[in-house]
């Protein structure tokens, strides 16, 4: 008899002995997925479409009162009121209908109910915007001012300074590199920090004593690193706090690998990425 | 109760419904998550997601008869089995051909003649005991039914590193049933 013939005789349709409690671990889990799934999300459309139907067909008391509780709110509120000019006509029944209403209850609903037909608009998409709130952009506007005066010119006399430094910063970040200079002046405190630190993108771990080891030049200064080195498969191969030069490519076939190194100087934190060939 | 009458009650919703399914199809789903996987663990956490996929998938489900339902199930089960030995592989280092000459591909000198009946619980230990690459691919092939073209679509071995892999699984599994066989043979 062939093999396969045998074991698939036998096994295709084997049973086997189940723990008592995997019903119960089953369970569970279906339970879990359940409140995650679509169904029991917060439907939202669902409930403006119901709120659009309850507002219809709800009576006219009822929407005076919702609509001056909620307008109470929203003028109190960052929002303008503006009437609704093509529904005039309608509003001017709903007004004297209200103050039907509000007679007969002895209720005061004074000028809120001038907000039954009335359209809300947030100030920053409203039309009147430019209108009412020029004086208060421009004093927006000046908040900014004094960031550009002393500090600004001083860090761009220290970029100028750094030139040639800058030139490291470009071979240690491959991957920022092109989205960091334009931005650099927004930044200057974080690039300007650790920025002795060199760090080789080869290493040639065959004890011939040259490139044996990934040594960081001045990573000493910046005791409170952490450095760790990603395969191809982004898995992790090395890991280690306050890095000082110990990685020698142990356990790590020839290739190329990634690492990242954060390093934190008082409250300021540089990451620096880059890719490392190890070649034997 | 019928089984369609049961499937059609767990296409509602219905708890206890879906635990006599889980009672019918539990053990023998249990077997296949156990030829896949060697840590009970693993097994219990594949059957189990493997047990919601297919309540899942019940709402679109048709009922024809009971044999085409296992089936079904089945390949749901094994096709899960086999997604999460990808995942891990991609995570880990399982599941990457190495070190294959695809030289040895002399596959039908394995047809053993085994006159003995062994257990299934034997055959399990057996097929359990195969590295992790050959126990997938001689699962696929031999007892799930996969061809080697459909194969070398679900794990990303070429053909030949298949063929291999089959036919040293054959091997190993030959010599451990012969060791079975002279274990008995001790025994008596």
């Amino acid at each position: 008899m062939n093999i396969d013939e045998l074991f698939r005789k036998e096994l295709q349709n084997s049973e086997s002995e189940i723990s008592q409690n995997l019903w119960q671990r089953t369970q569970t889990e279906m339970d879990a997925s359940l409140s995650h799934s679509p169904k029991g999300k917060f439907p939202s459309e669902n409930v403006f479409s119901k709120v659009t139907s309850l507002w219809h067909s709800a009576s006219l008391l009822t929407k005076v009162v919702s609509v001056a509780i909620v307008s109470s709110f929203i003028v109190a509120g960052t929002y303008l009121a503006l009437s609704d000019a093509d529904n005039a006509d309608s509003k001017l029944q709903n007004t004297v209908s209200v103050s039907d209403v509000a007679e007969l209850k002895d209720a005061e609903l004074p000028k809120e109910p001038l907000m039954a037909d009335t359209v809300f608009s947030d100030r920053k998409n409203g039309i009147k915007e430019n209108e009412s709130n020029l004086d208060f952009d421009i004093s927006d506007e000046g908040t900014h001012l004094p960031l550009l005066s002393d500090n600004y010119l001083k860090d761009g006399l220290e970029e100028i300074k750094n030139e040639e430094i800058s030139s490291q910063i470009e071979i240690m970040q491959p991957q920022m590199k092109t989205e960091n200079v334009p931005g650099e002046a927004h930044t200057p405190s974080e690039e300007r920090m650790a920025d002795d630190i060199q760090i080789p993108n080869y290493i040639s771990p065959n004890e011939d004593g040259i490139n044996d080891c990934f040594l960081i030049k001045n990573i000493e200064k910046y005791p409170d690193n952490v450095l760790i080195i990603k395969n191809r498969q982004g898995k992790r191969v090395y890991e280690k706090r306050s890095y000082t030069g110990e990685f020698c490519g142990e356990n790590c076939p020839m290739g190329t690998y990634f690492y990242v190194l954060n390093i934190r100087q008082g409250k300021k934190t540089k990451q620096i990425v880059g890719s490392l060939e190890i070649i034997r | 109760m019928e089984l369609q009458e049961i499937i059609s009650l767990c296409q509602k919703g219905d708890r206890t419904a879906q635990k006599k399914l889980f009672d019918l199809y539990a053990k023998r789903m249990m077997f296949v998550c156990q030829r896949y996987f060697i840590s009970l663990q693993e097994a219990e956490d594949c059957f189990i997601e493997g047990f919601m996929k297919m309540f899942d998938a019940l709402s679109s489900y048709t009922y024809i008869n009971e044999k085409s339902f296992y089936v079904w199930f089945r390949t749901i089960m094994i096709n899960h089995c086999i997604n999460r030995l990808k995942k891990q592989s991609k995570e880990n280092e399982y599941l990457k051909p190495r070190d294959v000459e695809t030289g040895e591909t002399n596959i039908n000198s394995e047809q053993i003649s085994v006159q003995s009946v062994f257990s299934s619980e034997e055959l399990l230990r057996c097929i359990r005991s195969l590295p992790v690459n050959l126990r997938t691919v001689f699962n696929m092939f031999a007892i799930d039914g996969f061809s080697y073209r459909e194969i070398a679509v679900r794990t990303e071995f070429s053909e030949a590193v298949i063929k291999t892999y089959i036919y040293r699984a054959r091997k190993i599994l030959k010599e451990t049933l012969e060791q079975i066989l002279k274990e008995r043979n001790e025994k008596n």
